[in-house]
């Protein structure tokens, strides 16, 4: 576990430089997907881009908006380069908004962009991974297996070790018959979400920090990521059906 | 391989009844595990204990400050984001300790010189309590890396933030501390 990278000085936070360099890779994998499917790439770039921005900008309002009779009194305090007064929700949320009026304005193809995008979230995956291993975030219930990691005085589940070993999974998979025309559009996407959903599942078990759901050692993430699942093979049923009926 | 996966038409099904064997699993054999009680210097963890002097020797330990909202600030005088966070703490606290908020100023003085570290204390007018970890052992049981390190801690003695370098300014840290204060009323 290193939180605090120190170089002279310089006190480096390296869950946010993982972070910083999953981001850069990501966008690369994503440009070289979009290249090899002939798509649009710079537009694909920009989306990402612009979704990123809002993404920064909508966690901070976002803050704020939770915290505003703080920043009424010291306003100032809202353009501070400070990492804390994020908020992840609504930097999503400001993110995926950003991303559907960029997409529909510039009439790209939902699910083919979808598409494009699921190798760089599945490179970010693993940096997140990479980055939880780093801070000691995620950390596993103890456990004396001769695969167990030292962390925090015990013997602990290595749940940030699975969690990278499956997100690689994920990835190649997703990296996986780039030139396959025959999978229909969002499949990529889909198989990208149904797998990390599953992932999550798995390592969740072994998770000591998670919230429980109250059903014995249930976490509240697996029953949402559970929900997840089912909704995206749903989804993909319905297209391969109503794929199915276009062809009759 | 992505090909193959979506050629079979059992793969997805099966991986949906196998997430939720999984989950039943979960629920039958893991523990019902509560992460409060432990002392970890991490969110969600009982604060670890310490007992460290403060600038007129007296020994002070965070059962002291039970029933408190408590803001651990790790520091030395040689750090620069230390020195430049200090007055926003000073300026918190006052506006703040007659709701039940302490902050206490860790010294790493195993690492800094004690005299300069009182000296800044004094200069600065500084009121909250300031303790003096000469042997590293709270540093240590807080497991401190880099400075300055600020441990948010509510009134159960509940690790609720960690921050990990500064300076931290005002609205942060009434951010912070109104959102604790707010849990307590209710």
């Amino acid at each position: 576990m290193m939180p605090v990278l120190n170089v002279g000085p310089l006190a480096i936070q390296l869950p946010g430089l993982i972070l910083l360099v999953g981001i850069w890779i990501g966008l690369s994998r994503i440009e070289a997907f979009a290249r090899r499917r002939s798509m649009n790439a710079d537009r694909i770039n920009s989306l990402v881009f612009y979704a990123l921005l809002a993404g920064i900008l909508g966690a901070r309002l976002g803050y704020v908006a939770q915290n505003l009779p703080v920043f009424i009194q010291r306003p100032l305090d809202a353009f501070a380069l400070s990492p804390q007064m994020l908020d992840a929700a609504s930097g999503l949320a400001a993110m995926i908004l950003t991303g559907l009026i960029y997409g529909q304005r510039k009439r790209l193809n939902g699910w083919q962009t979808l598409d494009a995008l699921a190798p760089g979230l599945a490179v970010i995956l693993m940096a997140f991974a990479l980055m939880n291993l780093s801070s000691g975030n995620g950390l596993g219930v103890p456990a004396r297996l001769p695969w167990s990691i030292y962390l925090f005085e015990d013997w602990r589940h290595p749940t940030q070790v699975y969690d990278l070993i499956l997100a690689f999974g994920i990835w190649r998979v997703i990296e996986s018959n780039p030139r396959d025309v025959t999978l229909p559009d969002g499949a990529r996407f889909l198989t990208f979400a149904a797998l990390s959903a599953a992932a999550r599942i798995g390592v969740d078990a072994f998770r000591a920090e998670n919230v429980l759901s109250g059903l014995g050692g249930v976490r509240i993430t697996q029953v949402a990521a559970w929900l997840i699942l089912v909704a995206v093979v749903a989804v993909m049923r319905r297209r391969e059906s109503s794929k199915r009926e276009v062809i009759k | 391989m992505l090909t193959k996966i979506h050629q079979n038409q059992r793969f997805f099904p099966f991986l949906t009844a196998f997430s939720l064997v999984i989950i039943l699993l979960t629920g039958f054999f893991s523990p019902p595990e509560s992460n409060s009680g432990r002392a970890l210097p991490r969110v969600g963890f009982s604060a670890p204990s310490f007992t460290l002097p403060d600038g007129e020797n007296q020994p002070i330990s965070l059962g002291d400050f039970e029933g408190s909202i408590l803001i651990l600030n790790f520091w030395a005088s040689w750090c620069p984001p230390c020195r430049a966070e200090m007055p926003a703490f000073q300026e918190v606290y006052d506006s703040h300790k007659g709701e039940g908020l302490i902050i206490v100023g860790i010294n790493t003085t195993y690492q800094d010189d004690a005299e300069t570290a009182r000296q800044f204390v004094f200069e600065r007018g500084v009121k909250f309590p300031v303790l003096y970890d000469f042997d590293n052992s709270a540093s240590r049981d807080y497991q401190i890396q880099a400075l300055p390190t600020t441990f948010f801690i509510d009134r159960r003695g509940t690790i609720r933030k960690v921050i990990y370098g500064g300076p931290l300014n005002e609205a942060l840290l009434k951010a912070e501390v109104e959102r604790l204060l707010e849990e307590a009323r209710r």
